[in-house]
């Protein structure tokens, strides 16, 4: 691998790591990100004129420290008190002692930090950006495509969350056993947020970033371990792990998009499918959440898709009454647009096409609604049409793996026109 | 081995007064200079802030044998040292250079040497 | 430590008529959350306030002219009718105490915060 390949992987990997270790010993939610960013700006520039060091991710911590601590030493001499991150002393203690190694964090950290971020003081949508952001490294431009906002707001919004964390004395801790479970909610949906920013990403060239997709799952699975009998975290895990099963097949040989029905099979990983079935059937029947039901039932659908030997087996009339089910508990456009891809494969394009109508109101911006209405138009036979949908799918598409397929659709349709 | 004191005298009034943006300008000053050191092997033994020049207490001999105690600074100047940094070095050329682009971005610097290659602080730590 | 003052709200009631069970349940619910407080931080400060309709707003009119008039700034069904003015170690620790006020009462934390250039010690 080239230098810059190293730094990338280290960075996708590590980031959340490198945060949390920070945060515990300086406490400085202001000054962390900016201390990584320079750490790794400057690996760029020396690593390939050095050679890679031995143990990238503690260079990166040593070169992030420095910078730290330059900035320290600078407000010092200002004598300015500027306000801390509450941390409790053994963790801060730890951190601090000079040798050590991102791979030396114990789990606990990280849930530490997405509890933070996952705090109910914070509005909702603010914890899942900085959650995003802090603990699983995704760049804020993507973080806003994911949440259908420009990025100006979104980099606003995470300034205001790191402030408030502050300000309000939002602790950096692992909150008692009591308080644990109500949590929970937040950081699942946190998680699912940031899976999804893996599995479609807004932006860049691979379709399904599969080691920020991981990052997600081992998210969840680390909470779950807290928290073994939570169904918003079980449901949750299956979820994610029917959909990350199949990542090896979305992509072909040459890094074209493959849909479902056409994916090789035997690439999934069926461990991964065996592991989310037993989950769903061994759930708790405690009372759930309407978040741990949404996803009970999202996992449901994939479980439908992962156990049909061929596309062609698979019960489209489970998964429509599925999706009656989830757009009764939360009507929400994305839920809307998948019950329609349904409604087409039970009853025909016609009728995916009338369940699409409403949508367009609700999801201007989206690539995916035009796309799915030019593929049902195809089917229907309307080419003309099909095109043009397709042309506005592509335009508003920021991914290139996917734009490369919609435009391979619509040249596929050309011919059929005359 | 040398020793050299840098003071900074400034403008006491004019700091409290200056914009946000004024203040993290210098703060991002301090904090180049500080990488500075660090990455041309400069040794900072110590550095402090100094409270405001109203607040020293200036003593003399009253002429009868006993002491002259007034508020303030000696001398009476816009301009009153507001921090220091005591740095140990092998190069002063290098540290030198260092602190002409710290003024060159708006900073006032006072570069002293301490007398002798080996001096030592009596009264402080012991040399590294 | 943090501080912070915990403000409170409440829909306007009759304490008068609130039998002597009802009041001795407010009374524990505040004792319980002082001695949170005392256990795990500091008690700086506190008040019982008058009722809204014993409050006197100074507000400035068009003309920069400063006015007098009955009543709160604001109208609202809920009215601050308290304050504790408290050092706590973070904000779970906050919400933990003001859990154990009454349960009819809306509580607000805020952080103190330092003004720079201005320490009115």
């Amino acid at each position: 691998m080239t230098p810059d390949e190293v730094l990338a992987r280290t960075v996708r990997e590590e980031w959340g790591r490198l945060v949390a270790l920070l945060l515990a010993q300086f406490r400085r939610l202001d000054l962390v990100e900016d201390a990584l960013a320079d750490a790794v700006e400057a690996a760029a520039r020396t690593w390939p004129r050095d050679g890679v060091p031995d143990r990238p991710p503690a260079w990166l911590m040593t070169a992030a420290r420095r910078r730290v601590l330059d900035r320290l030493r600078a407000e010092a001499m200002a004598a300015r008190k500027v306000p801390v991150l509450v941390v409790d002393a053994r963790s801060a203690a730890a951190a601090a002692a000079p040798m050590a190694d991102p791979g030396d964090l114990v789990e606990d950290d990280r849930l530490r930090l997405v509890l933070m971020c996952c705090h109910p003081a914070l509005a909702p949508e603010v914890a899942s950006a900085l959650a995003l952001r802090l603990v699983v490294g995704v760049p804020t431009p993507d973080i806003a495509r994911l949440f259908l906002v420009p990025e100006p707001t979104m980099a606003a919004r995470l300034t205001r969350g790191k402030r408030k964390i502050v300000t309000a004395g939002i602790p950096y801790a692992v909150p008692d056993a009591a308080d644990l479970p109500g949590r929970l909610d937040s950081v699942a949906q946190t998680a699912y947020l940031a899976f999804t920013a893996g599995y479609a990403p807004g932006s860049g060239p691979d379709l399904v970033r599969t080691e920020l997709a991981g990052e997600a799952v081992r998210l969840v699975r680390v909470t779950l371990a807290q928290c073994p009998d939570e169904p918003v975290l079980q449901a949750l895990l299956a979820l994610l792990l029917l959909q990350h099963s199949r990542r090896d097949a979305r992509v072909d040989d040459v890094g074209r998009l493959v849909l479902l029905p056409d994916q090789d099979r035997s690439r999934w990983h069926h461990d991964e499918v065996a592991e989310a079935l037993s989950l769903l059937t061994r759930m708790s029947p405690r009372a759930t959440s309407s978040h741990a039901e949404s996803y009970r039932l999202q996992a449901l659908v994939a479980a439908e898709h992962a156990t049909a030997t061929t596309a062609s087996d698979t019960r489209w009339d489970l998964i429509c009454g599925y999706y009656d089910q989830l757009v009764a508990l939360n009507p929400s456009p994305a839920v809307r647009l998948a019950a329609a891809v349904a409604l087409a494969e039970r009853d025909g394009p016609r009728a995916g096409l009338a369940a699409l109508d409403d949508l367009d109101a609700a999801l201007p911006h989206s690539h995916r609604l035009p796309a799915v209405r030019g593929e049902l138009l195809a089917r229907a036979g309307e080419h003309a049409a099909a095109i043009e949908a397709l042309e506005v799918a592509i335009a508003r598409c920021a991914n290139d793996v996917e734009r490369e397929h919609l435009t391979r659709r619509r040249d596929e349709l050309r011919p059929a026109r005359e | 081995m040398s020793r050299h004191l840098l003071l900074l005298p400034a403008p006491e009034a004019e700091w409290a007064l200056l914009p946000p943006e004024e203040h993290e300008k210098g703060m991002r000053s301090h904090e180049e200079f500080h990488r500075g050191l660090r990455e041309g092997g400069h040794r900072l033994v110590t550095a402090a802030p100094l409270t405001p020049s109203a607040e020293a207490v200036s003593l003399r001999p009253d002429g009868s044998g006993g002491v002259l105690a007034t508020d303030g600074p000696f001398t009476e100047s816009v301009e009153q040292v507001v921090g220091f940094f005591l740095v140990e070095t092998d190069d002063r050329a290098d540290l030198l250079r260092l602190c002409g682009e710290f003024a060159a971005r708006g900073e006032l610097i006072e570069f002293r040497d301490l007398v002798g290659p080996d001096d030592h602080d009596h009264g402080g730590e012991a040399p590294a | 430590m943090k501080r912070y003052v915990i403000l409170i709200a409440y829909e306007p009631w009759d304490w008068s008529s609130a039998t002597p069970a009802v009041r001795q349940g407010y009374f524990d619910a505040h004792d319980a959350f002082q001695h949170y407080v005392d256990e795990h931080g500091e008690h700086l400060g506190s008040a019982a306030l008058g009722d809204a309709d014993t409050a006197t707003t100074v507000r400035t009119g068009a003309g920069g002219e400063r006015v007098v008039t009955d009543g709160p700034f604001a109208e609202l069904a809920e009215q601050v009718g308290g304050y504790y003015d408290v050092e706590l170690p973070d904000l779970d620790a906050a919400i933990t105490a003001a859990r154990l006020l009454p349960s009819a009462y809306t509580v607000e934390i805020r952080p103190v915060i330092r003004i720079e250039g201005y320490d009115p010690q």
